[in-house]
């Protein structure tokens, strides 16, 4: 496929108006990554006063679980409670919210809740002051790690405390809670009749990855003395070829860590090839390999 | 109804089974929302060679363009590398076409195994940084490492963008056709028959029908922009302009009042007069956006015209 390259310069499209969004002005639309949205709410630390905007969200970590949200600077408001306040709550939005999101994602001048604005009802969260939203299936209650800021946005890592779900999700397949939310943002069109639409998105459809014997029984996080276990367990290689990849393994992991050393290098070649024919499953070339480089019978 | 989950019922992966939930992970994944992957190539910090894993990416800001990555700590090897500022590397978009060739890079081999290889991807070279791009990505983007750090199980990573290069059928295609192919989503584990976790990727699929409004600036633009765009737009004529910014005006004048009735019991008459002044100008000013942001003009007219 032909490719072109741009430079940073050129990723965007500087006729555009300066007032446009980042990605209303990049030079093609696909070049903005979609986000799952979350309403985000905050409040004031004097007045209690709640607040909602919409935010980028990131997962971090699972244990404990954190996630990210990120808000630009110029929503000083946001920014002053997330600074001073501790707490927030993260809303997923549905289907049936796509123009509260985007009333959302316009600032209010402070005080005013645009939850209100978007006809959506606050109620009290479990552990914390900051409310949650009624309409929203799942609120997650955070607490404040830390503040960063990065060229014009504030980061904020959010520890989960806690979340509302509404029951009737629970027995819901994954592909059902996909299409109901959250809603991801993709970017939004400029019309020339200076009419601005944002466009939403649902998931679509969901592939499995393969499973073993592509990788260990388990999944994720395996070393490779599992897998090579795994396949001889189940019969997908026999235990002279494990225990001969094993010492591959073992031989290499014992060098010093030198990419010119000569040895390392073909041990490197045959881990590589190894790894290559049994994640593609071609086992008659994985036996023939191993017995030729091995040196002994198969 | 709605039922409320402690952080440690969030986190458990293989809960009791509740009736009518035959996966272990089944509600955990109700908490963890889909996230755009990406294909991370780096390149090793002592050794030079190429490691390429899959991961979770999230766009942060515009001028520049910048990245976060959050790489998980049992990714040795790709911890390991972007912990240095300055660091290259480069982030390809998956596609839906690549998910089997995505996964292989995920498999555990010995540091200095090109996971590319194995996964049988074609590495081409990038055009600003070392680490190489991927062929089968639409998008790559070259970047620098500005900083890391690390957050618990993970270690995230901002990317300031030093270019991309772009498939060329992108900038013809259709956003909706390009979302429905790239780029593929992290979302949610199912259970294999051995009891290990499977992975499952998405792609957005249904495009929602949006509001189309007259706000030049769009999204993250503040409600009193929206405002003067509408006026702009000739849907609010000067009068009603000029109302709702002395709204505004006064608005931005009345300082809350953290505690009226404490201001009250001392006989400070003042602060109440001002709070409530400040109440009545709340309602208008909330009832002025709403009207406005669900386009009921009839409405925002007859607000506009109150004494």
């Amino acid at each position: 496929m032909a490719r072109r390259f741009l430079a940073h310069e050129d990723l965007f499209d500087w006729a555009a108006p300066p007032y446009a969004t980042g990605e209303r002005r990049l030079v093609a639309m696909p070049l903005h990554i979609p986000y799952p949205m979350q309403f985000l709410v905050t409040m004031d630390p004097h007045t209690h006063e709640p607040r909602v905007t919409t935010t980028t969200l990131g997962p971090l970590s699972w244990r404990p679980y954190t996630m990210l949200g990120h808000v630009p600077l110029s929503d000083t408001v946001t920014i002053a409670h997330l600074k001073n306040e501790g707490e927030c709550v993260m809303a997923m939005p549905t289907r049936d919210q796509v123009r509260q999101a985007w009333i959302m994602s316009h600032p209010m001048p402070n005080g005013i809740c645009s939850a209100d604005v978007a006809r959506l009802t606050l109620v009290p969260s479990k552990l914390i002051a900051v409310p949650s939203i009624q309409e929203c299936p799942l609120n997650f209650e955070c607490i404040i790690e830390y503040y960063q800021e990065c060229h014009g946005y504030g980061m904020v890592s959010l520890r989960v405390m806690g979340a509302t779900l509404d029951d009737e999700i629970l027995p819901l397949s994954r592909e059902e809670v996909t299409s109901r939310y959250p809603v991801n943002y993709v970017g939004e069109r400029a019309f020339s009749d200076g009419t601005v639409q944002p466009i939403m998105a649902m998931m679509g459809a969901i592939t499995p990855c393969p499973t073993f014997p592509v990788g260990h029984k388990e999944g994720w996080d395996t070393r490779m003395r599992s897998w090579l276990k795994d396949l001889a367990d189940e019969g997908y290689i026999s235990s002279y070829e494990r225990d001969a990849v094993m010492a591959w393994v073992e031989e290499y992991e014992m060098l010093r860590l030198d990419p010119y050393l000569e040895r390392r290098r073909f041990l490197q070649t045959l881990l590589t090839r190894f790894a290559e024919l049994a994640a593609w499953q071609e086992w008659e070339a994985l036996h023939a390999f191993i017995k030729a480089e091995s040196g002994e019978r198969g | 109804m709605k039922n409320f989950y402690t952080r440690y019922q969030i986190s458990e992966r293989w809960p009791y089974l509740l009736p009518g939930i035959y996966e272990p992970a089944h509600r955990h994944f109700h908490f963890r929302p889909a996230r755009p992957a990406n294909l991370l190539v780096t390149l090793d910090r002592e050794t030079g060679e190429v490691n390429v894993s899959a991961g979770t990416i999230a766009p942060l800001s515009w001028d520049p363009y910048t990245i976060v990555i959050h790489c998980a700590k049992s990714s040795l090897d790709s911890v390991h590398n972007i912990q240095q500022v300055g660091a290259e590397c480069v982030i390809g978009l998956p596609t839906k076409d690549i998910v089997y060739e995505t996964w292989c890079t995920a498999l555990c081999v010995p540091r200095g195994v090109n996971e590319a290889i194995v996964a049988r991807l074609t590495q081409i070279p990038s055009h600003v940084v070392k680490p190489p791009s991927i062929a089968e990505c639409p998008i790559n983007f070259e970047c620098v490492i500005e900083w890391y750090r690390e957050q618990h199980s993970h270690y995230i990573a901002g990317l300031r963008v030093l270019g991309a290069s772009v498939d060329e059928r992108l900038f013809d295609m259709p956003q909706e056709e390009a979302m429905h192919w790239y780029p593929t989503w992290e979302v949610d584990d199912i259970v294999n028959e051995w009891g290990g976790s499977v992975e499952r990727l998405g792609v957005l699929g249904e495009f929602l029908p949006t509001p189309r409004v007259p706000v030049k600036r769009g999204w993250g633009a503040s409600a009193v922009d929206w405002l003067a765009d509408l006026h702009a737009a000739g849907e609010l004529n000067d009068q009603e302009f000029a109302t709702a910014q002395a709204w505004l005006a006064e608005w931005e004048q009345l300082a809350p009042v953290p505690d009226p009735h404490w201001g009250a019991f001392q006989g400070d008459e003042t602060a109440r007069e001002r709070s409530a002044r400040r109440e009545a100008l709340k309602q208008l000013l909330t009832r002025l956006f709403e009207y406005m942001a669900w386009e009921e003009m009839d409405a925002l007219h007859a607000l506009l015209c109150t004494p």
